[in-house]
């Protein structure tokens, strides 16, 4: 990327590239393999399933596990849920993270080390769930978004990336805005944002796939179902077919049982599917915050 | 900026001041907890709850209740929505706000939920005793006002029969939780053994030349299995291996019923009169030696510790590549297997049959079977309206026209009552269909073990299986191999207690599948165990 | 004399609080900046922590945290008591130390030579793909392996047709660390290449362009100038590593163990899960191992942070 930006044209192939391309190629196919048969065994029939050897290839294949997941009404809401989840809550996360990364790499204003200090405590020792649970009772929080929304504010890991990446950028640019009169505010929102596309497009991208991903403080702090995310929805969807009919009797059972690995596998693909149609746009960015970076140096 | 300066301010304030809230609320909302049930114990005492007969009860103010429980294929359907919920709805006054919860989660939900003093209204929770001991001593879980049990006879009919309730009324002078019961109307047999039944390919073992049986010695399970493998009636091929039990059901299925004190029932009053731990006991070893013996010469899945339930069963009844496997010996899974055979091609009066296994002396061995799973609690903070409302609903569910309704619906459109008292269904369709509703209510404050001996929507066939397993047990125990419920351990509570709760299926698969002499291994378990389990038997020896 | 020096260090104290308060109040624009995430720290961080203490009481969910009794070290000598206890501590550290040999070094790698592919067609490409497995949960993850490392499964199928007989990978206890690591990297390296990648973004255009003009060759212009200014982030990573030390990779393991490998595979995390979740509860006790473990975790973070800084490298304090 950067050679071709550089030079304008492709230089000659040599060694380095043909090492990378394939060792990469390699680890690439050995990812794709086990995914392809991810997609095969989600249109699969249990029975060709169970007789297939290594490869599955669905001699008749059916939509039968999607259908199945369709048909559960929560499925929907989840999508409802997990959106909120990550249109409301990530912007939190990325403001807060940014806030307390900018404040902590700025120097020289008594008590810093011993903030920086109490925060990395916080991702040493955590109190446990069930006094997180207490506070949000008594915040009148519990079944409601807003538990889990705020129940993830600063991922510390991200917080401490970020700081570090502000501290890599030259210090000449903020003291020359000091100089100028800028107050912290101009400076965060006017000089150093613009310069840290890139890592803020990382942890845009963190945040989002942990908050799509979220399910335990949901099954623990909510208990409408319809308020459920998605991947709780598809957690209780798969558990319940695995463990339909086994661990007590009820009074029917008629239908037989669930195919579980082809469930697990739709569950995969309908989680995945947005992200992936999400990523190479987010991706785009990824690169334009790069090259905005690059050209302002 | 000194807008933004007030404005973040007033932010730090309210956050502080939120948390100060978050330290005092734990304390205030414990205290009306407290209040709640004060008023409890004393509006039980006023003259009008002397009126008995629900009929004559008053109904006219709505009463809303939260209800938590494990929900059998919850599919996010509305419980509230159908023909029965209505009928009961109104039949009661009551509103009921159902929490679906799963097996996967409902431990630690409830165990989250009532620590935190924040429980809903009624939920169905797993009993466990010393938890249980807890939740009284600290007032968590509300006491059922005293005399209901005059008040509510249906109820408390049923919960004299799960055995456990008298014993726990007697040590806690009162009643605090509602055992959730498995048989009361229908009991199969006089002593409930345990349930554990291998289901087998039919046709598989008459091509081998087996003879058909309820119920085999462990040698002669070996010798139909060695004669499975080397004639492969099913033309599997290489990989078969005649038993595909995930680890949990092939060890319960086999040690358990090999050894009666090894996996349930491992404390136990010994010859000497003192307390003996099971798994400590050469009866032990000689179990684990079977099922190693048969896992090493290919008779058992090789891998069967990375099978998952339901996965065992289906290598039997859809892809026809296992020859038997361990499971509940419930009507309800007679009828799903058959009917997964049926879908593929197999007809299940030929190729299913049921089994269990005795020693070689024809003895069977088990522990006895509690007779509940579960128990309902009730939140400290419920009052006595609610409380009486969902008596109601308790009583009804224990009552056979409540059973009848919270499992198939409505006599005359969905069942009829024959002239000798049986139920005939009138419609092909699965109930839980037509009223999802009965997902929640079947297992409201009964299980539906005991209704699916007479559900009509099973067929009859896979009914009388049931009870047939129970009644041939019942006949094939003797004293010496029928390990009686003893109380004092169940309610024996401590540290120590709660230390050697070990997950003995996880822990004998892993001496089986273990490198070495089998006998040096157990051993050596049974010393590294011995430093937790001497001081629970030093506790029950004192007692 | 006493006197005079008492005075003397009174007005050293009063000069450094005066001091201080001159630099909170030129500082106070920053104080602003942090201020609504410290609110989240101390609401959602700091008052749960106070549940810490249930490791020396016994908890009375009715009293609440704060009002349950304490009863000192009688949580620990409970703990104490069980031989479990002691071996997970040891497997979990060497699992870990394990993972930080083999495993870490796999996004640094990948992050340099995705930034040495010149198509940029096929580097997106690669990039996007390698990102895929860390949205699969290791449930799923584990069914894959299973699918792939079973008697019938396709390596066994692959060694089979050179005539090997086939290996039990997942019911061998030396196939299990193994499998750990190769698994993670399978997953996450790809991943946590976007960290490195970030960084080498933000490494000075300029820098290259020198080198070039120096005649510098593609090697020495990643070992000269990449390396050198990926190290402050790759430092970062290792030391947090380090502090995580005591409790990585749970789900990875819950997921991947079965019964067969259960002697090695119980680490801390899982015997805290056990004896929480599968035996009967008492908080008291297993916050007194999460908190057991968290001491640990802070000890290895304060030892590879004075470690780094005394290569020469930034700590975590830089």
């Amino acid at each position: 990327m950067k050679n071709l930006n550089r030079t304008g044209k492709l230089k000659k192939v040599d060694g380095v590239d043909i090492f990378c391309i394939v060792i990469l190629g390699i680890f690439s196919l050995i990812i794709l393999i086990p995914f392809i048969n991810v997609v095969m065994i989600s249109i699969t029939s249990q029975k060709d399933y169970l007789n297939s050897t290594f490869i599955v290839i669905p001699r008749s294949p059916t939509l039968q596990s999607f259908k199945r997941l369709f048909e559960d009404g929560r499925l929907w809401s989840g999508y409802r849920t997990t959106l909120t989840l990550v249109a409301v809550g990530m912007p939190m996360n990325v403001f807060l993270t940014y806030c307390m990364a900018y404040g902590l790499s700025r120097k020289g204003y008594p008590g810093k080390k011993l903030i920086f200090t109490l925060v990395l405590i916080t991702m040493i020792f955590q109190g446990g769930i069930v006094p997180l649970y207490l506070v949000m009772r008594s915040l009148n929080l519990t079944n409601t978004l807003w538990s889990v929304i705020l129940a993830y504010g600063v991922n510390t890991f991200y917080m401490i990336l970020v700081k570090n990446y502000i501290e890599s950028l030259p210090e000449s640019l903020i003291e020359s805005a000091h100089l100028d009169g800028a107050g912290e505010w101009t400076i965060l929102f006017r000089i150093i944002l613009p310069l840290s596309k890139p890592i803020l497009a990382t942890i845009v991208l963190f945040y989002s796939v942990d908050r799509w991903n979220e399910w335990y403080n949901s099954m623990i702090f909510l208990r409408k179902q319809e308020m459920f995310p998605l991947q709780l929805v598809l957690r209780n969807i798969v558990i319940n077919s695995e463990m339909a009919g086994n661990i007590t009797s009820s009074s029917a059972a008629t239908q037989g049982s669930q195919f579980t690995m082809g469930l697990k596998m739709a569950a995969v693909i309908m989680t995945m599917l947005p992200i992936m149609c999400v990523y190479p746009f987010l991706q785009k960015h990824f690169v334009k915050g790069i090259m905005v970076g690059a050209v302002k140096e | 900026m000194s807008k933004f300066k007030r404005i973040l301010s007033l932010l730090l304030a309210a956050a502080l001041l939120l948390s100060m809230a978050a330290c005092s609320g734990g304390d205030s909302s414990s205290e009306s907890g407290n209040t709640s049930s004060t008023t409890g114990s004393s509006g039980e005492s006023a003259p009008e709850s002397s009126e008995t007969g629900s009929e004559d009860k008053d109904y006219s103010e709505k009463v809303t209740v939260s209800w938590a429980e494990v929900i059998e294929g919850d599919e996010g359907v509305d419980y509230t929505a159908d023909a029965v919920y209505q009928e009961i709805a109104k039949k009661f006054n009551i509103e009921i706000e159902v929490t679906p919860l799963t097996w996967g989660n409902w431990v630690e939900n409830l165990r989250i939920w009532i620590n935190s003093g924040d429980m809903p209204d009624v939920v169905n929770w797993n009993y466990v005793h010393s938890e249980f001991t807890d939740y009284v001593d600290q007032g968590l879980v509300r006491k059922f006002n005293d005399g209901w049990h005059d008040k509510w006879t249906n109820a408390a009919k049923v919960y004299d029969l799960t055995g456990i309730g008298a014993e726990l009324d007697g040590l806690f002078g009162g009643t605090y939780c509602f055992p959730v019961a498995i048989y009361f109307n229908n009991k199969p047999a006089d002593v409930l053994t345990q349930h554990y039944q291998t289901y087998i390919r039919k046709d598989w073992v008459e091509a081998v030349d087996v003879e058909v049986k309820n119920y085999y010695t462990w040698d002669e399970i070996l010798d139909m299995c060695r004669k499975l493998k080397a004639q492969d009636p099913g033309k599997v091929g290489s990989g078969f291996y005649p038993i595909t039990s995930y680890s949990g059901m092939l060890l319960s299925g086999t040690m358990g019923q090999m050894y009666e004190h090894c996996m349930g029932n491992q404390f136990y009053i010994g010859e000497d009169g003192s307390y003996k731990w099971g798994p400590a006991d050469e009866e032990t070893y000689e179990a684990l030696k079977w099922v190693q013996d048969a896992w090493k010469e290919g008779l058992i899945h090789p891998e069967f510790y990375t099978l998952n339930q339901g996965e065992d069963e289906d290598m039997m009844t859809i892809a026809g590549t296992s020859a038997m496997f361990w499971a509940g010996g419930l009507s309800s899974n007679y009828s799903m297997f058959a009917n997964e055979m049926s879908q593929n091609g197999l007809d299940p009066d030929k190729s299913l049959m049921s089994a269990f296994i005795t020693d070689n002396e024809g003895r069977y061995h088990s522990g006895e079977s509690t007779n509940y799973f579960g128990a309902l609690l009730l939140s400290p903070n419920m009052d006595d309206k609610s409380f009486e409302r969902v008596m109601d609903v308790v009583d009804f569910a224990c009552t056979d026209e409540g059973q009848r309704l919270m499992h198939i619906g409505f006599e005359g459109t969905d069942y009829e009552i024959e002239s000798d008292g049986s139920l005939k269904a009138l419609t092909e369709e699965d109930p839980m269909s037509i009223y999802p509703s009965i997902r929640f209510f079947q297992t409201l404050a009964t299980r539906g073990d005991d209704f699916a001996i007479v559900n009509p929507s099973t067929p009859e066939v896979f009914r009388n299986k049931q009870v047939e397993q129970y009644k041939d047990k019942g006949e094939l125990v003797t004293d010496d191999t029928f390990a009686r419920i003893n109380w004092d351990v169940t309610f024996h509570s401590s540290n120590a207690m709660n230390q050697v709760m070990f997950t003995y299926n996880d822990e004998y698969s892993s001496l089986i599948t273990k490198d070495g002499d089998l006998h040096e291994n157990w051993q050596n378990w049974v010393n590294e165990k011995m430093s937790l389990v001497q001081p629970v038997l030093d506790e029950l020896n004192s007692k | 004399m006493s006197s005079v020096a008492g005075k003397a260090a009174k007005e050293s104290l009063g000069t450094r609080f005066q001091r201080t308060w001159r630099g909170v109040l030129k500082h106070w624009q920053i104080y602003c900046i942090i201020l609504l995430p410290l609110a989240w720290y101390i609401v959602f961080s700091y008052i749960p922590m106070g549940g810490l203490s249930l490791a020396f009481k016994d908890y009375k969910a009715n009293l609440g945290i704060w009002g349950s009794p304490w009863n000192g070290l009688e949580n620990y000598s409970y703990v104490m008591r069980d031989p479990d206890f002691f071996a997970s501590i040891w497997r979990t550290l060497s699992i870990n130390l394990g993972r930080l040999v083999f495993v870490f070094p796999f996004p640094v790698l990948f992050a340099i030579m995705l930034n040495e592919i010149r198509f940029p067609k096929y580097r997106k490409f690669l990039q996007t793909v390698m990102t895929f497995p860390n949205f699969l949960s290791w449930v799923i993850v584990s069914s894959i392996l299973i699918n792939v490392l079973s008697f019938d499964g396709m390596v066994n199928g692959l060694l089979g047709t050179f005539g090997k007989e086939p290996v039990n990978f997942l019911g061998s206890e030396s196939f299990f660390q193994p499998l750990l690591y190769i698994s993670d990297i399978w997953k996450s390296s790809g991943w946590n290449t976007i960290i490195y990648l970030a960084a080498i973004t933000g490494i000075d255009q300029s820098q290259y362009e020198a080198a070039e003009v120096d005649g510098a060759s593609r090697m020495q212009r990643i070992f000269q100038i990449t390396i050198p200014n990926l190290l402050p982030t790759i430092i970062i990573m290792f030391i947090l590593t380090t502090g995580n030390l005591m409790s990585a990779g749970f789900d990875q393991i819950f997921n991947l163990s079965n019964s067969a490998v259960k002697s090695v595979a119980e680490t801390l995390d899982m015997y805290i899960y056990r004896i929480t979740f599968q035996t009967a509860p008492d908080f008291g006790f297993s916050t007194a191992v999460s908190l057991f473990r968290s001491i640990v975790n802070m000890v290895l973070l304060v030892l590879a942070d004075r470690g780094s800084r005394m290569m020469g490298g930034n700590g975590l304090f830089a």
